[in-house]
């Protein structure tokens, strides 16, 4: 028979296994952690459980097929991967898009990044207890994967965008349902951070906890709203504007001390910026084509109705379709500011149909090899508090 | 051409200035500023790219492999570091072997290289010298190959009787 002592725990070295099936790793990251008593001494984040192969994958698929792998690797903000590696393979082919396609494109980009904050924030504050919020927020996405789908015909994985352009013409109801979006979502924000920013049980969980410097948080290359709030000013749409984001008007915040309420705030302005941009260049979309293909017959897809109505239209539709696009021998490398950093794909051409090699610089990989630093010396429940707010994604980082 | 995508030319030709042993060759087609060169100075240009005060490049921004299975050092080894203060972005290459013993590892230069190159070896099968904790990261440790080479087939399974149901992915502590 056993007695007590058998029961005992040498509490020396302690580990305890998180993941990879927890609802708080938002995913399915694993992460074992040491402890003393309820300090943890180490986390060692494990990845590799939602690994997919997906730079192996686009090596034997065309350029455009391709184009729908990327938006399944972050599934939260799918429209900003495909902006990325769209640009990517423009830059290759040195194909410039009209700029009603670059306006449009800016929109979707700006309401997927709301929408991912929204699950961000969401899903952060339902693992500090806050339930509301979650369904708060959830409520608002729905509107976005509403007008998403209305352009894109698919809610959270559009691959709308093209070479050269979009792939369809912009039209009335879905400016109505962004102008009806804009005139609600300011208030919304406001109800959000009525139950969190002055909230004691809040600023309880996320002052002070989890603090990174800025040096170490370029060393182990963080970007993004993770970065900012750490207090260097480093977002792409600034300072090497792609896609037309110079005609906007917008402020880039950042925190001070690098800690998990600094992260918050900087997301939650974030929202606010992000719907500035959707205001003008809903306002200001310009007339005229949405694809370029006069300019570049050779690597655009011509419109939709061009292809059904004239006959060099349907034949480079049809070769378009079995031949696929061929950008000239080279390399090219395009970062964009995801919701979660620096998305950068390197494509490397040799000139055929299917990418040499095409590689993926996922924001997120890098954020989650900090947790170790990030962790050492607070509580296990600050893990769970630290893990959420640096917005991660496993199926971007596995890839 | 204008002046922000004249600045890692900049930086290219200060390095060329004083590195200009180091450096095999340099390519800056599609706007991107890219450098090769040798696995032995490998660590003598990051460092000054690092110290510099010119250039500052304080960021590792990715680290990735390329396959060509024709050359003799077939992979090609590309580095993107990028300078937050002077917001330069640079690409460095470097080729090697798969079997080569002491291909140089930045670890302790940047934090970020530690999983970059976990990564590497695991897709490649590259071993860093001297890296801490050199292991798969995205693959299961029990894995055979190297996914990204391209000898390696797009489907291929393990056979079944090979595979670890016993106690799949445990980590002894």
């Amino acid at each position: 028979m056993s007695g007590y002592k058998d029961f005992l725990i040498d509490v020396d070295d302690f580990a305890v296994n998180i993941g990879p099936q927890h609802p708080s790793t938002h995913g399915v990251l694993r992460i074992l952690a040491k402890l003393d008593g309820e300090t943890v001494i180490s986390a060692e984040p494990i990845i590799g459980y939602l690994h997919t192969g997906m730079e192996k994958f686009a090596e034997f698929r065309t350029y455009h097929q391709a184009e729908t792998i990327t938006d399944r690797m972050d599934y939260v903000s799918g429209a900003s991967n495909n902006l990325g590696y769209i640009l990517t393979v423009e830059k290759l082919c040195g194909v410039k898009p009209p700029k009603k396609a670059e306006y449009v494109r800016v929109i979707l980009a700006e309401l997927t990044r709301i929408s991912s904050h929204l699950v961000w924030l969401g899903t952060h504050a339902v693992d500090l207890g806050a339930l509301t919020e979650f369904l708060y927020c959830f409520r608002e996405r729905e509107l976005i994967l509403d007008i998403i789908d209305t352009m894109a015909g698919s809610r959270m994985t559009p691959s709308f965008f093209r070479v050269g352009g979009i792939a369809m013409d912009v039209h009335q109801d879905f400016i109505n349902k962004i102008r009806d979006f804009i005139k609600i979502f300011p208030e919304k924000i406001s109800e959000y951070e009525a139950l969190l920013t002055k909230n004691k049980i809040w600023l309880e969980r996320t002052k002070n906890i989890g603090v990174i410097s800025a040096e170490d948080a370029v060393s182990f290359a963080f970007t993004g709203p993770n970065l900012r709030g750490s207090g260097l000013k480093y977002d792409i749409r600034k300072i090497n504007p792609y896609s037309s984001y110079e005609d906007f008007d917008f402020d880039i915040p950042a925190g001070d001390s690098g800690d998990v309420y600094d992260r918050y705030l900087v997301r939650i302005e974030e929202m606010r910026q992000s719907l500035k941009i959707v205001a003008q260049a809903v306002e200001n979309i310009p007339e005229g084509v949405y694809l370029s293909y006069d300019e570049y017959p050779q690597y655009v897809i011509p419109p939709k109705k061009r292809a059904l109505t004239t006959m060099e239209g349907m034949i480079s539709l049809f070769k378009y379709g079995m031949d696929g696009i061929k950008p000239p021998k080279g390399e090219a490398y395009v970062s964009i500011e995801n919701p979660r950093g620096e998305l950068g794909y390197y494509i490397v051409s040799d000139g055929s149909a299917f990418p040499y090699r095409m590689r993926v610089r996922s924001p997120s990989f890098c954020s989650i090899s900090a947790i170790c630093k990030m962790c050492k010396g607070y509580l296990l429940a600050d893990l769970v508090s630290i893990i959420g707010s640096i917005d991660f994604l496993l199926g971007e980082s596995d890839r | 051409m204008k002046s922000k995508d004249m600045e890692p030319f900049f930086a290219l030709s200060v390095i060329k200035d004083v590195m200009q042993k180091n450096i095999i060759s340099t390519d800056t087609s599609n706007d991107d500023v890219r450098i090769t060169t040798a696995k032995e100075n490998l660590i003598e240009l990051v460092r000054f790219m690092k110290e510099d005060l010119r250039l500052n490049f304080d960021m590792l921004s990715d680290l990735f492999g390329v396959d060509y299975p024709k050359k003799s050092e077939r992979i090609e080894i590309i580095y993107n570091f990028y300078s937050t203060k002077n917001n330069f972005r640079l690409f460095v290459k470097c080729h090697s072997k798969i079997d080569e013993t002491d291909y140089p590892s930045l670890t302790f230069i940047y934090e970020s290289a530690n999983w970059f190159e976990r990564e590497i070896y695991d897709m490649f099968g590259i071993k860093f010298k001297d890296h801490p904790d050199l292991k798969r990261i995205l693959n299961p440790d029990d894995w055979e190959g190297h996914p990204l080479l391209k000898d390696y087939p797009l489907r291929k399974r393990p056979p079944v009787e090979s595979l670890n149901y016993e106690t799949p992915g445990l980590i002894k502590i």
